[in-house]
């Protein structure tokens, strides 16, 4: 019998309707572990307690009077520290915003509401979503919960780390280039980045706007699905939000289950030997032949440009980077340095950007420059365009590609932090999916020798998570990875 | 002698748009408001907060564009305009660079001759845009005050071609680009509430092929200041250019206070914007239809307005001016003009009366043409003087009382005046009857003789008209 705070969303909700516990006994049971175990993860930036147990109060309340609000009604989930929340923190990482209180709800953050979801506490990252393994945090680095000693990825960090170790069943973080599915691998859970659109971005503090996304950290590919649901819709708070029709992803699921359903899937072809560890490359090899066995058809597939895609991701990042991040200038709600008489915006960025977002908003500044505009934004846009018409031929023969979510498993702390080039090569395969808009999913598919989780990426077509979740969903239900968490 | 070096002038002017609420947020704007309530998640430029566009300023920027005959571009994006500045929240203004809603397109001017004529010109524009208009800071002592009630209005960039010859020229620019967007109704252009602001940009060279440094002058708040830095700047650049000197490209301001130029600070003048697409809003695409319809809304121009009111109505220059400039009032005037037919009076009365006192008095006109009709009809047939016809138009406007009521009221005053002037004819007829005679038998000035007489029996002062009329009734 798993221990109850390592239970998917699916399971506690089942057992909450039935009574067996009340959301405010289970989200104890979540505040108490986190007591436990965070002075050794720090994965929490803030944790509000009695807020947390009035909302699960309200929830057992509803309950006994048979008033819920949904099937997630009395759920606690954690957001990631830069999505806004009523009252409660948005530091985003950083000693710009350490005392920042927000005053509106995400769209997101409201649905959660909306659904009687119990808000348990605001996860650590990677100081303003710049960086890979949450060692950009002003507020500390997150430990990975299989070792202490090794990094939780990111910039999620905060979130997967949370959610592996059992301290929050499910989590909303954000993936720009990677940030979800990256954390998820090195923490062997389950990490979602949505269509580009599906998920409003109202309340998510902007990184680079177009690359940006709201996605969930789970245990399962099915809670996966059940947060999808919730959060999913159109927005006109957010003027790149899609109207798109939001199918059932749960019933998508199983009625692709029930139908035995095949489809055929591409496996990228990116200098693999060059840059995959081989224990990696293993694992993502018997992830392949498992649906192939399955009956579902293989086809090798060569991304074109796909070489050209972290150093245009990085240009385009880092420019919409530099603008965005312009608001912080100690004028109206940041950091401010104290008895200051003058250069107040640049005393305030001096003092209370890090290191990691100095160095992005430099080079976005410079990109963006009128000597450099076209030779590296509009270049690196142009080549963009080309490589989601290259996905777009690849779709068209394909349902899905596969591939390794990170190169490496999780890698060591302080290792990677005085070379940004190596930690930039962290997101190889994931960017694909910011700069396309495609979906992608990342889930457990094996463990190297020193007990590190290793993942595998599925991407999907645009608005097809009910395929992309079914697939995945197929890999999930015959291993047992998610019945696998650490000894904490 | 002759002027060897010519000027080229060209005007961006700044219009805020009467939207009822701001470009890329829902908050409504209202001048003077108290400091900092109008303002949101957007407006403060909070972490996670979004543009979201508001159509009504498409709307109303096609309108313009269509007015001055600019080309509508049917698909359009914003870019950001990224600068560090304490009165802008996000650190960036949306606004649109590499492609603008119009572009091209011509006011055109009236200038008056010496002879009492007018020639008109055309002042090509370059192009029309959106953007959101920037907060407000006030120096005080030591502290500096943000108030950002202004930040993210629609602000609409109308941009010159620098075809502007002098700081004349530059008056009647800015007041027909006034007039025509006063016309159209998208803004109320009032300069005193910053609602239209000016930037003007200076050239001079000998050869028009081979244009001079350009110099920028910005933030100009009134026409006066336009015309007063225009002629500084001219004659500054001349006396440099005489001397064998050279024009540095510069921005300045204008100095209020000792009305000169003054070079702005190096950093303020040579800034790279960086300007990109904006990615959190799409590209706008509009159709066809939908500028066509918008076109349907476009009323008689200004110019064209007041050509018809000197033709088919003989109005003055003057008043014709005025009347043509105001949507309501030239309603009125042509629907009064409809129902009595005395549109001289009607325009003069118009103008010199209801005009001013609404414009004093901050009023909406309330007199319906058919009784502004009656009243002049009853001057026109000697009812009543036109003094009396001031003041009931007056108290119509002043007062809100039923006209009907006011009319009867002075009519009746009239009246008693009327019987009295009646029974003074009678009887200066009755003790006159040989002039009567003579009346009667031909000579009709003789009645001049005996309006003499009723005058004198007066003792105030009557049209003499309206005692003739009197009188030739009587016999």
């Amino acid at each position: 019998m798993k221990n109850i705070f390592f239970k998917s969303i699916l399971e506690l909700s089942k057992l909450l309707s039935k009574k067996y516990i009340s959301s405010y006994e289970l989200t104890k049971i979540y505040i108490n572990r986190a007591k436990l175990i965070e002075k050794n993860l720090n994965s929490f930036i803030s944790l509000n307690e009695d807020y947390s147990l009035h909302l699960a109060k309200e929830s057992d309340y509803r309950r006994s009077i048979d008033k819920t609000l949904g099937k997630l009604d009395g759920i606690p989930i954690s957001l990631k520290d830069n999505i806004c929340e009523l009252n409660q923190t948005l530091t985003c990482g950083s000693k710009m915003l350490k005392d920042y209180k927000s005053i509106y709800d995400a769209t997101v953050t409201k649905k959660l509401k909306n659904n009687g979801m119990v808000l348990l506490g605001r996860t650590n990252m990677d100081e303003f979503a710049m960086g890979s393994s949450t060692e950009r945090s002003y507020f500390g680095s997150t430990s990975n919960p299989w070792n202490f000693k090794y990094t939780a990825g990111g910039s999620s960090g905060g979130s997967a780390a949370a959610v592996a170790a059992g301290i929050t069943p499910l989590s909303l973080g954000s993936d720009t280039g990677g940030s979800i599915r990256q954390p998820a691998s090195h923490c062997g859970i389950v990490g979602l980045k949505p269509t580009y659109g599906l998920i409003s971005r109202y309340g998510l503090t902007a990184f680079a706007s177009s690359l940006d996304h709201i996605g969930p950290l789970s245990h399962t590919v099915k809670d996966s699905a059940l947060i999808l649901q919730l959060i999913a819709g159109y927005d006109n708070k957010d003027s790149t939000s899609l109207k798109v029709k939001i199918p059932n992803y749960i019933k998508s699921i199983e009625k692709n289950k029930k139908n035995n359903k095949k489809w055929t899937f591409g496996v990228m072809n990116q200098s693999y030997d060059k840059i995959v560890n081989h224990e990696v490359q293993s694992f993502i090899l018997k992830a392949i032949d498992f649906y192939k066995n399955k009956g579902h058809k293989m086809t090798n597939i060569n991304i074109k440009y796909g070489e050209l895609a972290p150093p245009i991701y990085y240009i385009l990042s880092s420019g919409e980077a530099s603008s965005n991040l312009s608001r912080y200038d100690g004028v109206r709600y940041t950091y401010r340095p104290k008895n200051i008489n003058k250069n107040l915006i640049s005393k305030t960025r001096e003092e209370g950007f890090g290191e990691e977002v100095k160095r992005r908003i430099l080079l976005g500044t410079y990109i963006l420059g009128i000597e450099n505009y076209n030779s590296f934004y509009i270049k690196a846009q142009k080549i963009r365009t080309l490589i989601k018409n290259n996905f777009e031929e690849i779709f068209k023969k394909v349902d899905f590609l596969i591939s390794p979510t990170v190169s490496n498993t999780a890698f060591l702390k302080n290792t990677k932090i005085d070379n940004p080039l190596s930690m930039y090569l962290e997101d190889v395969f994931t960017i694909f999916c910011n700069l396309t808009g495609y979906p992608g999913i990342s889930l457990p598919c094996g463990f190297s020798k020193e007990g590190l989780p290793i993942g595998f990426q599925i991407i999907g077509k645009p608005f097809k998570e009910d395929d992309l979740l079914s697939f995945a969903n197929e890999f999930e239900e015959a291993h047992n990875y998610y019945n696998i968490h650490p000894n904490l | 002698m002759k002027d060897i070096y010519q000027s080229f002038i060209g005007i961006e002017v700044h219009v805020q748009l009467n939207t009822k609420s701001k470009m890329f947020t829902k908050i409504p704007y209202k001048y003077n408001s108290p400091v900092n309530t109008l303002i949101d998640p957007y407006v403060l430029g909070l972490p996670g907060s979004l543009p979201v566009i508001n159509y009504d300023a498409i709307l109303k920027a096609v309108k313009v564009g269509l007015l001055f005959k600019s080309n509508i571009n049917t698909s359009f994006s914003w870019d950001r305009k990224n600068y560090f500045y304490p009165d802008l929240p996000k650190g960036y203004q949306i606004s649109q660079n590499y492609s603008k809603i119009c572009t091209g397109g011509f006011v055109k001017i009236e200038l008056p001759l010496k002879n009492n004529n007018y020639i008109y010109k055309k002042i090509n524009l370059h192009s029309i845009h959106l953007e959101e208009d920037v907060g407000k800071i006030i120096h005080q002592n030591e502290d500096s005050l943000i108030d950002l009630n202004r930040a993210g209005v629609t602000l609409l960039e109308i941009i010159s071609k620098p075809e502007i010859k002098n700081a004349e020229e530059a008056f009647y620019f800015l007041k027909s680009l006034r007039n025509h967007l006063l016309c159209i109704g998208v803004s109320n252009c009032d300069l005193e509430k910053g609602e239209m602001r000016f930037d003007v940009n200076i050239s001079l060279s000998k050869n028009k092929n081979q244009l001079g440094t350009k110099v920028e002058i910005k933030n100009l708040n009134s026409v006066f200041y336009v015309k007063e830095s225009i002629n500084y700047e001219i004659n500054r650049q001349k006396k440099i250019l005489l001397n064998n000197g050279s024009i540095n490209q510069e921005t300045l301001r204008w100095d209020e206070k000792n009305m000169i130029t003054v070079p702005m600070r190096k950093k303020e003048s040579s800034i790279d914007y960086r300007y990109f697409p904006d990615p959190d809003l799409p590209i706008i695409n509009i159709s066809k239809k939908m500028i066509s319809d918008i076109k349907k809304q476009i009323p008689i121009l200004p110019f064209d307005k007041k050509k018809i009111l000197i033709k088919k109505y003989n109005l003055s220059n003057e008043i014709s001016s005025l009347l043509s400039i105001d949507n309501e009032l030239y309603k009125f005037f042509e629907e009064t003009v409809q129902i009595y037919n005395n549109p001289i009076m009607i325009a003069n009365f118009i103008i010199n009366d209801i005009r001013k006192t609404l414009l004093l008095n901050n009023l909406k006109n309330n007199i319906l043409p058919q009784n502004l009709a009656k009243i002049i009809k009853m001057v026109d047939e000697g009812l009543i003087y036109k003094q009396i016809a001031k003041q009931i138009i007056l108290d119509i406007l002043l007062k809100n009382l039923d006209s009907d009521n006011i009319i009867n009221h002075y009519l009746s005053k009239n009246n008693i005046n009327i019987l009295k002037i009646k029974n003074i004819c009678l009887e200066v007829v009755e003790s006159n009857i040989s002039i009567v005679d003579t009346i009667k038998s031909g000579k009709k000035n003789a009645i001049n003789f005996l309006v003499g007489k009723v005058i004198k029996s007066l003792n105030y002062n009557v049209d003499a008209n309206i005692i003739k009329k009197i009188l030739e009734e009587i016999i």
